[in-house]
């Protein structure tokens, strides 16, 4: 605070505050780094609104925080308004708010549905799975050795026997999985 | 097709096949939830029963995705599509929106009261206007905001902004009084986070670690971090109610002697007359009103129970996080590994193929486990192994006795008091221990493998058990020894016990800088430019915090002797973090094994706790058993520091008298054996309560199972009633699948079935 030109104004900031897990100086500290992403295209006055501003997929996955990940493209996808992995401030504001550490564990099992579902049809199905598997370990394993994998967590998670996962067998399974919160937690 | 159109909302099929355990009495609990087909109280009828269509145009069409060939897995195209459309239909396709309702109408998740999360989000698509739905429910009923969190939600930021102003702009409904608390509350509990923030250390060290090796090193650096934090309450007490009252007393001499900088290592000389030590402290009333007598020993009894509210709290915490609700029937291995194998936080390159390498790995090896024949082992083999593992723990106990017997005889024969020149008289004993604690885990671990434990894992706790053994077993010897000698070889002994202690603390200090420097620098110097054949050093996790773990012990027990011991060791801490850092991003690669941080962090709390424990309980023997010195320190005159405490309560004034007698009945052995009792009955009801519920949830898990058949079986039926109904020509015996996995049980279960 103090500072000559305000991005955001007071009632942005307390919406900000109320609708995501940020104190304000985590908010403006996320700013500078979004805009950092692509200063020409970022205003550093944002107080006439948020959306107009988008930061294209392509400069977003080479984040150095998403650039590792193999399911960079799937967070984009999800985050972003129309699906295209272009991010306003907002979407990105989300996406840190999801991944930071006081996310509570509902809000990380939904998104992460989201994220591992490649076809978007709210369903974990086999194909899904297999392109999970294959993001996970690159070429290592063979056909049969995929095929065995998924049907194993089909056979774990699948409780109703339909041969896709839902979005309550899936909370179900994660829930009970002690290391998912410290494995889906990005620092920004 | 007609008598099975969407009727209000509802759907009506022939009640016949209603499987029966939904009508079974004891079942209540679970007819709740899933409510019988035919009547759906908790339907929203406002909505369409048309599912809102994801917005990239993904339709009924592509509900089976999946391109498993062959006859039994493919759809005919029409059939296809009249069955898509009526399992949309389906309850069981809105259920997440029906959890929703059950969730705020019943206790069936047993969650906390603060986070109801709206489940029935996740279905609603991006970009569509969501607020408008919301607003519907909203009106319906005006304590829905009331109710959660909007931070709770799953729609997007832009989403949760437009409800928020909208539902901002009716005030009257809200009771305006709670709101403002409400709000006054967040915005406190926001100034104090922001607070929080700036006071937090070492967040971009940890994150750049976290990028390079993943969470697995991550644990050992928050658990230093941990231990920091959980210092500085017991410094501040101790600085603020013993320290400070002894320097604003005037009453004792500065001693003549100059300072040398060999004090920071042996801590006798110029130290041995400050606040260093028990010692210096007074046992008369400072400024006629602040007893010291009182002060010290209650400082000590509140760092203590403020220690084992925390660590216990951390305890309970991270034990239910991770043992309770990560147990029950199912050990969920292939979900685990594909759906948390992944470190998001990882952002190096070579961290991320080495991830991607030890995923694969990982599954391969459990793979080919699994596929390998399991033969029975033979009763020699058996046998065998069995005599092989006894062997090595009798060895391993033996040699952990037989330190202890080192330690004990160093510290009572005339060797060490033999030793002409001061300075070695008095390291011996930490140096020897300090070694025997390096050296001895490593001897353990070679043992280990030697074993050859069918899981790394149960490998790995059996090193740290023994490892912490080792400690346990040597820090009791010295302490009892103390206890026993010291009293009548040195005039003060509680200043001298602090001494060794602060000795201890500088030279495992100085082994760990040491051990650090040639494990990890000097190997990885060798490993590039001359031994190629060497790997480079990896970090090993337990090992380090099982040291941080004896440290912290070392301090907790020595605090009563040397008030200043918690400074010392946070400045310990402080350093070894950067040093520990730097060695880390320098030296280090990262490992292959992944390291299952969560259950391995319940692990290591529970040791801290059992060190906790061990510490307080021989503190509490010096406190209560041993006479204290007869000129030095703030219990010269008494018997035993203890008696200040029953001195007190036995002068208590005849108006406090029941005070008294309140304390003499909890102090009686009978009223500590009846809480023994009572504690020990809830601890055998709560196991009885969770055997049964976990037997529960077996059957309902079964259940499931059954409804899912059951639903597959219906639908058949549905799909060869319409098909009929359309007058189609079709071969009687060809099997018409409905779903991969429900073909063969339905072939299974009902062999004779007619249409």
């Amino acid at each position: 605070m103090g500072n000559k030109v305000t991005t955001f104004t007071e009632e942005q900031l307390e919406a900000y505050q109320d609708c995501t897990l940020f104190t304000r100086k985590e908010i403006l500290r996320l700013f500078k780094r979004y805009r950092e992403l692509a200063p020409e295209t970022v205003p550093l006055d944002m107080k006439n609104g948020t959306k107009k501003v988008k930061v294209p997929y392509s400069i977003i996955e080479k984040m150095v925080e998403l650039k590792e990940n193999p399911f960079c493209k799937n967070i984009c996808e999800v985050f972003s308004e129309d699906g295209s992995g272009d991010m306003t401030f907002d979407d990105f504001l989300d996406m840190c708010s999801v991944f930071c550490e006081a996310a509570p564990r509902d809000i990380k099992a939904a998104y992460a549905f989201k994220i591992y579902d490649f076809d978007h049809d709210n369903y974990l199905s086999k194909s899904d799975l297999e392109r999970a598997l294959t993001s996970l370990t690159g070429d290592g394993l063979t056909q049969d050795e995929i095929n065995f994998v998924v049907s194993k967590v089909l056979e774990e998670a699948d409780l109703d026997d339909d041969g896709m996962l839902s979005y309550i067998e899936f909370e179900h399974v994660i829930s009970r999985s002690p290391d998912f919160i410290s494995t889906f937690h990005i620092r920004f | 097709m007609e008598q099975y159109r969407h009727q209000n909302g509802r759907e009506h099929f022939p009640l016949g096949t209603v499987n029966p355990g939904y009508q079974e009495e004891g079942l209540h609990y679970y007819s709740d939830v899933i409510p019988p087909i035919g009547s759906y109280p908790g339907y929203n009828t406002n909505t369409s029963a048309h599912i809102p269509l994801d917005r990239r145009g993904s339709d009924a069409s592509s509900y089976h995705s999946d391109t498993n060939t062959g006859p039994r897995h493919r759809w005919a195209a029409q059939e296809m599509r009249d069955t898509s459309i009526l399992l949309e239909r389906l309850p069981s396709r809105q259920l997440e929106r029906l959890a929703s309702d059950v969730a705020q109408k019943s206790s069936f998740r047993q969650k906390s009261k603060k986070r109801k999360s709206l489940h029935g989000t996740i279905h609603i698509p991006r970009g569509k206007d969501v607020s408008k739905e919301l607003m519907d429910q909203y009106n319906e009923d005006p304590n829905l905001m009331n109710e959660f969190d909007i931070k709770d939600t799953t729609l997007p930021l832009s989403s949760k902004m437009r409800i928020r102003s909208l539902t901002k702009q009716r005030p009257g409904r809200l009771k305006s009084l709670k709101y403002s608390c409400g709000i006054a509350w967040m915005h406190f509990r926001q100034k104090m986070s922001d607070f929080a923030f700036y006071l937090q250390l070492w967040k971009g060290h940890m994150k750049k670690i976290e990028g390079h090796f993943g969470t697995g090193v991550l644990s050992y650096f928050l658990f230093l971090q941990w231990i920091f934090y959980i210092n500085i309450p017991v410094f501040i007490v101790t600085f603020g109610f013993v320290i400070v009252p002894q320097l604003l007393d005037s009453s004792n001499i500065s001693s003549n002697k100059t300072f040398t900088g060999k004090e920071l290592l042996l801590g006798t000389g110029w130290f041995n007359d400050t606040i260093m030590y028990y010692g210096f402290y007074t046992n008369g009333t400072i400024s006629n009103k602040y007893e010291m007598q009182f002060a010290y020993l209650l400082t000590c009894g509140a760092y203590y129970i403020m220690c084992i509210i925390i660590i216990a709290l951390s305890i309970s915490r991270s034990y239910k996080t991770n043992y309770i609700e990560g147990s029950g029937a199912y050990d969920f291995y292939y979900v685990t590994r594909v759906f948390c194998g992944w470190d998001y936080g990882i952002m190096a390159v070579d961290a991320a193929k080495l991830k991607h390498k030890g995923i694969w790995n990982e599954l391969k090896e459990y793979l080919s486990g699994i596929q390998k024949e399991k033969k029975q082992a033979t009763c020699g083999e058996k046998c065998k192994w069995i005599f092989i593992r006894l062997a090595t723990n009798l060895f391993v106990l033996g040699s952990i006795g037989g330190c202890g017997y080192l330690i004990y005889f160093l510290s009572t024969n005339k060797v060490i008091t033999n030793i002409a020149q001061e300075e070695l008289k008095v390291m011996v004993m930490p140096i020897c221990v300090s070694g025997i604690i390096l050296i001895l885990p490593l001897i353990f671990s070679f043992i280990g493998q030697l074993e050859k434990y069918e899981k790394p894992k149960t490998e790995l706790y059996v090193g740290m058990v023994r490892t912490m053994l080792l400690k346990a077993t040597v820090l009791a010897v010295l302490v009892s020894s103390w206890y026993r000698n010291t009293i009548e070889s040195h005039p003060c002994w509680e200043t001298y016990v602090g001494q060794e202690i602060y000795r201890l603390v500088i030279v495992d200090f100085i082994f760990t800088l040491l051990v650090t420097f040639f494990i990890e620098f000097i190997k990885r110097l060798f490993k590039e430019h001359c031994c190629k054949f060497l790997n480079y050093p990896e970090f090993d996790i337990g090992r380090n915090t099982l040291n941080l773990i004896y440290s912290q012990a070392l301090c907790w027990l020595g605090t009563y002797f040397c008030p200043i011991l918690s400074i010392v060791v946070i400045i310990k801490l402080f350093i070894i973090f950067y040093v520990k850092r730097v060695s880390v991003i320098l030296n280090c690669k990262p490992s292959l094994r992944p390291w299952r941080a969560a259950r391995a962090h319940t692990i290591f709390m529970g040791f801290l706790f059992v060190f906790f424990l061990l510490s307080a309980a021989a503190v509490a023997c010096g406190i209560i058993f041993i006479r204290p010195s007869l000129n030095c320190g703030p219990f010269r005159n008494k018997d035993k520091p203890y008696q200040i405490v029953t001195d007190f309560v036995a002068n208590l004034n005849h108006e406090l008298n029941w005070l008294q007698v309140i304390i003499n009945i909890i102090s009686s052995p009978g009223f500590i054996a009846g809480t023994l009792v009572v504690l020990c009955v809830l601890t055998y009801y709560m196991r009885i309560v969770m055997v049964g519920h976990k037997e529960m949830v077996t059957l309902l898990q079964q259940q499931l199972a059954m409804e899912g058949k059951d639903k597959a079986y219906l639908l058949k039926m549905l799909q060869e009633a319409s098909s009929k109904h359309k007058d189609k020509p079709k071969p009687p015996d060809r099997s018409r699948q409905l779903s991969p996995g429900a073909a063969s049980t339905i072939e299974n279960s009902r062999p004779g079935k007619d249409h």
